[in-house]
């Protein structure tokens, strides 16, 4: 008892660790808004669809159309009042506000390290980084050299989870017994220098299978370790980078690079603190005291949501065993669980709508509804599928069309298996409702996959 | 640990900077499959050849067309459908790959879009209440006038509608010669069949402009992304037999799509005994770009068969609870196309009304060859749909 209330009221950390943090995950957020803009992804995602994927529980969650770049705007200002440190409280809220709206409109466009940030940020809103080296200092003619050091560990412990359960993930038997994605994915990069002798390997295929298992179960506990850190940190950076050159994975690599000196010592946040001092010629002001410990306001209300946050990022990517059959192939509980890299799949879904008095019918055409994108993830993922359907039964309804009954021809190929039927035809998908119910209109993958 | 970070920043910035988005210009290391060959096989030995034959019967048409509108005679007139045939044979090859010009220019829509437009009601906002028959008779519109360039008249130009002015306006060529001859609007007629035939010469010129000055740049975008050549060929190809093979030519006439017969929506519909031979090329150009196949001299050099060769590409059959080549499954599929095709009527306008059961059978062995492609085929090629961020899920 005594032990945990020194812990949150008395162990400390200095408070540089956090602000160097807080600077580089600005900087980081800000690259990535930017390229985000300049990739033209706002109108290709956001403004031209007609019709948008959501979660479930958040329908109400629209495009805001043309003013999507609003919500950039606001994202973009917030990462900037995050660099500073100005006003870092509301920047933060804004950020996680902005940033998680965003990612909410369409779950086409659903990525781990999009979630990863949405969830970071969520915990940063509680988190003094902006104790010391920010503009708040002045404002408040303070600062403080020491913050709590469970605000440093937190952080440590989403970074683990997120290595670890994803290295869980790979415990299965496509990943470690048959190499699978790994081996299609890096079997058409033979054209690579240098390393394009090594991609048409089998034995290269189950390596990297295998190490990348070991590397994200590993890598929590040697960036925990004093000793192995330096070590760890230079596995970690060889790790993503060669994941860089493999994949198409836009920022992801940089981002958990970066969030890993998390684990590291003041001294280094110091150096990096000060290189930004000297780059950018910043001169200490004289009249700001600086205080030893930085009180947390609120902390037994912090402490217990925090403790609710933990427990939910512990508990939810076991949620998969709530349902039957094969996760990769219903993927009911899929998303959320740092389930990286596991699967290549594709389909290919038809929709029929149906009179149920008249028995007419036609198909109908995916492109008139969904851009190419949308198409693609509908065709594997059941959500996707009934959602849409919905939506086309919804659309025929208002166009006068009367007894709609949906039908769907799915054919989906997961992990180098032959293609095979995904959903039963004989489903009027349009009586069926969306919820955390089995949906037992998927067809069992006549295979089994071993393993978490 | 300065030396670490140092170092790591190093090998970040170096990495990052050597591998831009687009890896342009990336075969000269590795043991790796040529996608540049396959590129040249394709552009050189297909797409190429296969353009410079279409112009010239191209060509040979609008000489035809020349005489007869000069002379009307029944026997200019056997020429020319015999001209037309030939050329509509050609044409499937060419319309493979809606690549590049071919698509800014909706170069398939323009050239081929069946059935041809009879229509007068405007049931949605894309139908216009043009027909070729009022476009014919001029009279609100000069045929000077008309501008073909509009997406609406897609179906009221090009080949369907040489189909109707040469062999659709009269039940024997008699009666076809004297709408060239003694109708009143012969003259109408003639106009016509001219601007259709130039502006299809005008479409096929800027195609062949943009083969003959861009199929160098084609090739060296040998990556691998959206935009790069083979990924962007790979996914017009499939586009092809779905949007160009499959609906039209057999989904649509047989009624899979709402389950109404619509031999008036097969192609060469005025001439329906030619349906089955355009078909059969059209499936043989499919099976060229896959085999790589020489458009000139059917000699076979690299194709998507080899690439899944090379990559040892297979899929796991959990009924049969063996690994077979997607390679041997596709030639499989192919193999129930052919057997199925064999026993269609030549002409398929007779086929439906006969036994669309048969037809409707044609569709289903298709869709099998398709859904393998789809998912099986293209998950081994890795070819991209769209290019956001990834992470695999």
């Amino acid at each position: 008892m005594n032990l945990k209330k020194s812990y949150f009221k008395t162990n400390k950390k200095e408070a540089s660790i956090l602000a160097s943090f807080r600077v580089l995950f600005g900087v980081l957020m800000l690259i990535s808004l930017i390229r985000f803009l300049s990739m033209g992804w706002v109108e290709e995602f956001y403004i031209t669809p007609k019709f948008h994927f959501k979660y479930y529980g958040f329908e109400w969650v629209q495009s805001w159309g043309v003013y999507t770049y609003l919500l950039f705007a606001i994202a973009i200002i917030a990462s900037v009042g995050i660099i500073l440190g100005y006003r870092y409280k509301l920047s933060i809220i804004l950020f996680f506000l902005s940033f998680t709206y965003i990612e909410l409109i369409d779950k086409t466009t659903y990525l781990n390290h999009y979630y990863f940030v949405s969830v970071l940020s969520f915990l940063l809103c509680f988190l003094p980084l902006h104790a010391t080296f920010s503009m708040d200092n002045y404002s408040r003619k303070n600062r403080c050299k020491y913050v709590p050091s469970w605000t440093v560990d937190i952080i440590k412990l989403l970074l683990c989870i997120v290595y670890f359960y994803a290295g869980l993930a790979k415990l299965n038997s496509d990943w470690l017994f048959r190499a699978m994605p790994l081996k299609i994915w890096l079997s058409t990069k033979s054209e690579l220098p240098v390393l394009g002798i090594l991609m048409n390997q089998n034995w290269f295929h189950y390596a990297m299978s295998w190490s990348g298992m070991l590397y994200d179960l590993a890598i929590p506990f040697l960036l925990l370790i004093r000793k192995t850190r330096p070590f760890a940190f230079v596995v970690v950076v060889f790790f993503h980078i060669f994941t860089r050159i493999l994949f198409n994975i836009g920022m992801f690599p940089y981002i958990m690079i970066v969030m890993t000196l998390i684990f590291f010592d003041a001294t280094l946040h110091n150096k990096i603190i000060n290189i930004i001092k000297k780059t950018l010629k910043l001169k200490a002001v004289a009249n700001i005291k600086t205080n030893t410990n930085y009180t947390i306001k609120y902390l037994k209300v912090k402490l217990v949501i925090i403790g609710l946050f933990v427990t939910v990022q512990l508990l939810l990517p076991f949620r998969h065993l709530c349902y039957p059959g094969e996760l990769f192939w219903h993927e009911q509980g899929y998303r959320f669980s740092w389930r990286v890299m596991l699967m290549e799949k594709l389909g290919d879904t038809q929709f029929i709508v149906k009179d149920s008095v008249k028995e007419s019918f036609f198909y109908v055409k995916n492109e008139d509804f969904l851009n190419s994108s949308q198409i693609k993830q509908m065709s594997f993922q059941p959500d996707f599928i009934l959602e849409y359907a919905h939506k086309l039964g919804d659309h025929f309804k208002s166009q006068g069309h009367q007894n709609i009954q949906i039908f769907v021809e799915s054919y989906v190929a997961l992990n180098g298996r032959l293609n095979q039927e995904f959903i039963d035809p004989e489903v009027d998908l349009y009586a069926e409702r969306e919820g955390f119910k089995n949906k037992i209109w998927i067809r069992p993958l006549k295979d089994e996959i071993k393993g978490f | 640990m300065k030396k670490i970070i140092f170092l790591s920043a190093l090998l970040i910035t170096a990495i990052s900077c050597s591998k831009s988005d687009n890896n342009d210009d990336d075969n000269g290391g590795g043991d790796g499959f040529n996608r540049k060959a396959l590129l040249e096989n394709w552009v050189n030995n297909i797409v190429k050849p296969a353009f410079d034959s279409f112009d010239t019967k191209l060509a040979k048409l609008q000489n035809n067309q020349k005489t007869f509108v000069e002379t009307p005679t029944e026997a200019n007139l056997e020429v020319l459908q015999a001209s037309l045939f030939e050329a509509q044979k050609v044409w499937q090859h060419v319309a493979v790959l809606n690549f590049g010009k071919a698509e800014e220019i909706n170069y398939r829509g323009f050239m081929n879009t069946y059935p041809v437009d009879f229509i007068t009601t405007a049931n949605d906002s894309q139908e216009d209440d043009n027909t070729v028959d009022k476009n014919i008779e001029a009279s609100d519109l000069p045929i000077a006038d008309i501008d073909f360039t509009l997406n609406k008249r897609d179906n009221e130009q090009g080949f369907p509608t040489l189909d109707y002015l040469i062999n659709g306006l009269g039940n024997t060529n008699t009666e076809i010669l004297s709408f060239y001859t003694t109708n009143t609007l012969q003259q109408n007629y003639k106009d016509y069949l001219e601007r259709v035939i130039n502006r299809m010469v005008s479409l096929t010129d800027d195609m062949t402009t943009y083969w003959n000055t861009q199929h160098e740049k084609v090739i060296a975008n040998d990556g691998s992304s959206e935009t790069a050549s083979l990924d962007r060929m790979a996914n017009d190809f499939i586009n092809y037999i779905e949007k160009g093979f499959r609906e039209p030519k057999v989904a649509i006439p047989s009624g899979k799509r709402n389950g109404v017969k619509k031999p008036e929506s097969v192609e060469s519909f005025y001439s329906p005994e030619n349906s089955k031979a355009l078909f059969l090329e059209s499936y043989k150009a499919i099976k060229n770009m896959y085999f790589g196949t020489a458009f000139t001299n059917g000699n076979e050099g690299e194709g998507i068969d080899d690439y899944l060769i090379f990559l040892d590409a297979t899929a796991f059959d959990a009924d049969a609870r063996e690994t077979k080549n997607i390679n041997d499954l596709i030639k499989e599929r192919f193999s129930a196309i052919d057997a199925n095709v064999s026993g269609l009527n030549n002409n398929f306008v007779t086929q439906i009304e006969t036994d669309n059961a048969e037809f409707l059978e044609t569709f289903n062995v298709i869709q099998q060859l398709v859904v393998l492609y789809k998912t099986n085929a293209l998950s081994a090629l890795d070819i991209k749909v769209d290019f956001k961020d990834n992470d695999g899920d």
